[in-house]
């Protein structure tokens, strides 16, 4: 025991400066936190408190990577090797100190300073202690979860590689590799098969498989930024996925610090099979980004020439540098020519699987395997965005049948056409996965789409006021886009102007999308954190309206029956080439006579409502701004607007 | 007793030890000669748990070289001994006491003290002899069973080197200590050594072909 104590106590006073660095850098951000004067409102709080802190997260990256590397400093220098080796402890002794040291010296200030931050907190009125009391421990455990497996990646960089140089470049491609990889997968994959949109899979591997990813994933530092609140359950399978790093990274650095020689070995990297994975990795990478640079010259499709060329032009080039990298010496890069050879059989086996892949994942699934579709036109924004009404949506029965006909029949499984529109299935399959498909619906079948559009599951999964039930932590705003207003409304109104609005959306029709320009916007918003829901307002929403009348609101009112002072209308024009796009402003008028402005005012819309509802169809080149006076008529105010139907 | 037994290392293509085979008995000094590149370096780093063997197989009093047990009766003095930057004599003896159960700070201050090196004085401002006695003294405080020695009496003025002769041979008689010295330093350990070994090109071999060979 006195051994052990001894050498806890030797590592520690080796590490000295980077327990000062701890203490003083998570004190510093305490100390800033004291002083700060401007704290975000609402649920956003308990997040400064949280795992999901940027300053915090920061912190964990940083010293993560520099006590991954400092661990084990000694193994730098041939005389300190043969002093802590020589000493009476085995490798596996001298690990676990060297690990749990640096395990205490982040994680000790970590949880002083973030207890203290949240008692800072509480006394500044920033949290609540219930509220916030779990966001705090969470605070504390899951930096460390992230600590250390970026430890561990910087750990095992440092066991594996020679030189810092070389540790530097593994250490990247550990945390940047698999996550550049998965991303040109999946745009060959798309350039492959037209139809190709997405893949769990794929989209799965991406967060679990790339290291910054996992973290961002399990801290919620991105979701903090966004503002919204951290939930467990949300991150809790990425923070099993980051323990489960964390301890397998764990046991490899100690499987190869107890295997790892104590002596230079020849090579950049201690075991020679680290230099075929790095070389074969980077090909696999190197090989992808090459073939996809070359599919640009497709122009959307897909070239297997311009594959070929990119394997053949490619690979030479790839090696070559690989052979500079790998050996330091410039007058490498012709040489290994047996792996040259390897690497080329290697890039064309990899590019064969995924030829391979791309064409399963382009096929429409067969009909007996479809449990059910969901199906989203994302040029319809109003109501949700394309991904999130795909997960909401379920066709299933009759509707299903009808719908997947609809898909085969009508979009195919060509890539896009002149004039056509981006439609996104998803398919639930009896085997419990889902695959999912993007098909171009051709503009003079659009109309096809009132079948799709008509059926109760579409709508349901489309707008999301049709899934609520009731508004009871909600409050209701409307806006014509030129004024908004949170309607004062007792709960049964509110649910009566929602049951009417319900009722409109079950009637409405594709062509009314279409063809008819909103006249307004419901926003029903959530009192409770549980995110906002809108919903356009059609010409043909009768009982909406009136409902809303009857409370007050002039909500039939448009640009025409306002008291208009002027309109200024811009016109831009594009130029664009090969490699430029530039929109600028032709000429500028403003129009002023009274007669002209009424016959222009009828056919102008709010902006704001012109969110793509009628499939582009808005010159959106020429810009109306509408002068107009306000209710009291005492002042100008005014609205941008576009001319529509 | 050291025992080693068929050990063979390899560095690359580089066989350095080949099938070596020997035997170091209790209490007596065995010197280890052989030209430059033949092992000898190697196979004490090998006896000291510092590196692992290709194959073959060490033990210690019957305990395998890497294991705890066997590695708390040895001592490795390197050819080369890192310390700290701001390391000074007394450090040295506080960090060594930490590991080393038998470790005398009374034996240490005294070998100091005989060597005439000023515990509190920087190791760095020490001349390489310096540092050397410095390390000899605490290598013979720890008082360990076997002590392994590469290049002892490198920088070691011919007194001083006459005084360290005195200390190992009084710890072998005295307290049956081991000490396994490997040294370019013919006439030191023929002045000491109760035993030899010749190692050439990573193989043991007989005082007969050790004398055909020079």
């Amino acid at each position: 025991m006195k051994r052990f104590k001894g050498l806890i106590w030797e590592d520690l006073k080796s590490k000295l400066g980077m327990v000062a660095a701890a203490w003083y850098s998570m004190g510093m951000l305490c100390l800033v936190f004291s002083m700060k004067t401007t704290i975000p409102t609402g649920e956003v709080r308990s997040l400064y408190v949280g795992p999901g802190n940027t300053s915090f997260f920061a912190a964990m990256v940083l010293f993560g990577i520099l006590m991954g590397a400092g661990a084990f400093r000694y193994l730098h220098s041939g005389p300190a090797t043969d002093l802590y080796f020589g000493l009476p402890f085995t490798r596996q002794q001298l690990f676990v100190v060297g690990w749990m040291n640096n395990l205490l010296i982040f994680a000790v200030p970590l949880t002083v300073c973030r207890l203290l931050f949240f008692q800072i907190s509480l006394a500044m009125g920033y949290s609540r202690y219930e509220e916030s009391i779990f966001s705090a421990w969470m605070g504390c455990l899951v930096p460390v979860l992230g600590f250390l497996s970026v430890m561990g990646w910087s750990m095992l960089s440092y066991l594996l590689a020679q030189n810092n140089g070389y540790r530097l470049g593994l250490f990247v491609l550990f945390l940047a590799g698999p996550g550049v990889a998965l991303r040109q997968i999946e745009k060959l994959l798309g350039a492959m098969a037209p139809s190709f949109y997405h893949s769990d899979l794929l989209e799965d591997l991406k967060v679990y498989l790339s290291p910054l990813s996992l973290l961002t994933a399990a801290t919620g530092v991105a979701e903090y930024a966004d503002g919204s609140a951290w939930i467990l359950e949300e991150h809790l399978p990425y923070i099993t996925a980051l323990t489960g790093w964390a301890i397998l990274l764990a046991v490899l650095c100690l499987l190869i610090f107890c295997i790892r020689p104590a002596e230079r070995t020849r090579g950049v990297f201690t075991f020679r099979p680290v230099e075929w994975v790095v070389r074969y990795g980077c090909l696999i990478l190197a090989g992808l980004w090459f073939v996809n640079g070359l599919q640009t010259f497709a122009f959307g499709g897909f070239s297997t020439a311009l594959t070929g060329c990119a394997v053949l032009f490619g690979v030479p080039v790839v090696h070559g540098l690989l052979n500079m990298i790998l050996a330091f010496d410039a007058r490498k890069f012709v040489s290994a020519k047996g792996h040259l050879l390897a690497e080329l059989c290697v890039l064309v086996l990899v590019l064969g699987l995924l030829s391979m892949l791309g064409s399963r994942s382009g096929k429409l699934p067969a009909a007996e395997e479809i449990k059910a579709m969901a199906v989203a036109l994302p040029v319809l924004t109003s109501g949700d965005d394309g991904e999130g009404v795909l997960e909401q949506m379920e066709i299933e029965g009759e509707a299903l049948t009808d719908t997947y006909q609809w898909i085969r029949f009508i979009c195919g499984e060509e890539g896009r056409k002149e004039d056509s529109y981006e439609l996104l299935v998803r398919y639930e399959l009896k085997n419990g996965q889902s695959k999912y498909g993007r098909y171009w619906l051709p503009g003079y079948a659009l109309d096809t789409f009132e079948d799709i559009f008509a059926k109760e599951a579409y709508k349901k999964g489309t707008y999301a006021a049709l899934r609520m039930d009731n508004l009871k932590y909600r409050e209701v705003q409307w806006t014509n886009g030129i004024e908004q207003y949170t309607l004062d409304l007792d709960e049964e109104e509110r649910q009566a102007l929602l049951m009417a609005y319900q009722e409109d959306l079950a009637k409405l029709t594709f062509a009314e999308v279409r063809l008819r320009t909103p006249v307004g916007r419901l926003d029903f918003v959530s009192t409770k954190n549980q995110g906002d829901v809108s919903g356009h307002i059609y010409p043909g929403f009768s009982k909406t309206l009136r409902a809303l009348s009857q409370y007050g609101v002039a909500a039939g009112k448009r640009v025409k029956d306002y008291e208009i002072d002027r309109i200024v209308v811009d016109r831009y024009l594009i130029k664009e080439g090969l490699l430029y796009h530039v929109r600028y402003m032709a000429d500028q008028r403003t129009i002023t006579d009274k007669q002209e402005i009424g016959e222009l005012a009828k056919e102008l819309f709010a902006e704001e409502l012109c969110v793509d509802p009628q499939l582009g169809r808005k010159d959106r080149n020429t810009e109306y701004t509408v002068y107009y006076r306000d209710s009291a008529g005492q002042t100008v105010r005014n609205v941008k607007c576009l001319k529509g139907l | 007793m050291i025992e080693i037994c068929n050990i063979s290392k390899r560095f690359g293509k580089f066989v350095c030890l080949d099938q070596v085979s020997l035997e170091v008995p209790d209490g007596i000094v065995y010197g280890l000669v052989g030209e430059n590149g033949a092992g000898k370096s190697t196979l004490l780093r090998l006896i000291a748990g510092v590196c692992r063997a290709d194959a073959g197989e060490i033990r210690i009093d019957g305990k395998r070289s890497l294991a705890v047990a066997a590695k708390q009766e040895v001592f490795y003095m390197p050819d080369r001994q890192y310390y700290d930057r701001n390391a000074t004599p007394l450090t040295i003896g506080n960090f060594y006491r930490n590991f080393y159960e038998g470790f005398s700070m009374e034996d240490y201050r005294g070998l100091l003290e005989m060597f005439g090196l000023d515990e509190n004085a920087l190791l760095d401002s020490f001349s390489k002899g310096m540092k050397k006695q410095a390390f000899i003294a605490a290598a013979l405080s720890t008082n360990t069973r076997y002590l392994l020695c590469d290049e002892v009496f490198d920088g070691l003025d011919p007194q001083i080197r006459k005084a360290v002769n005195d200390l190992l041979l009084s710890a072998v008689e005295g307290r049956k200590l081991t000490i396994l010295i490997v040294s370019h330093y013919l006439e030191e350990l023929d002045k000491i050594c109760g035993m030899k070994g010749y190692l050439h090109r990573g193989r043991i071999l007989t005082e007969q072909e050790w004398q055909e060979l020079l």
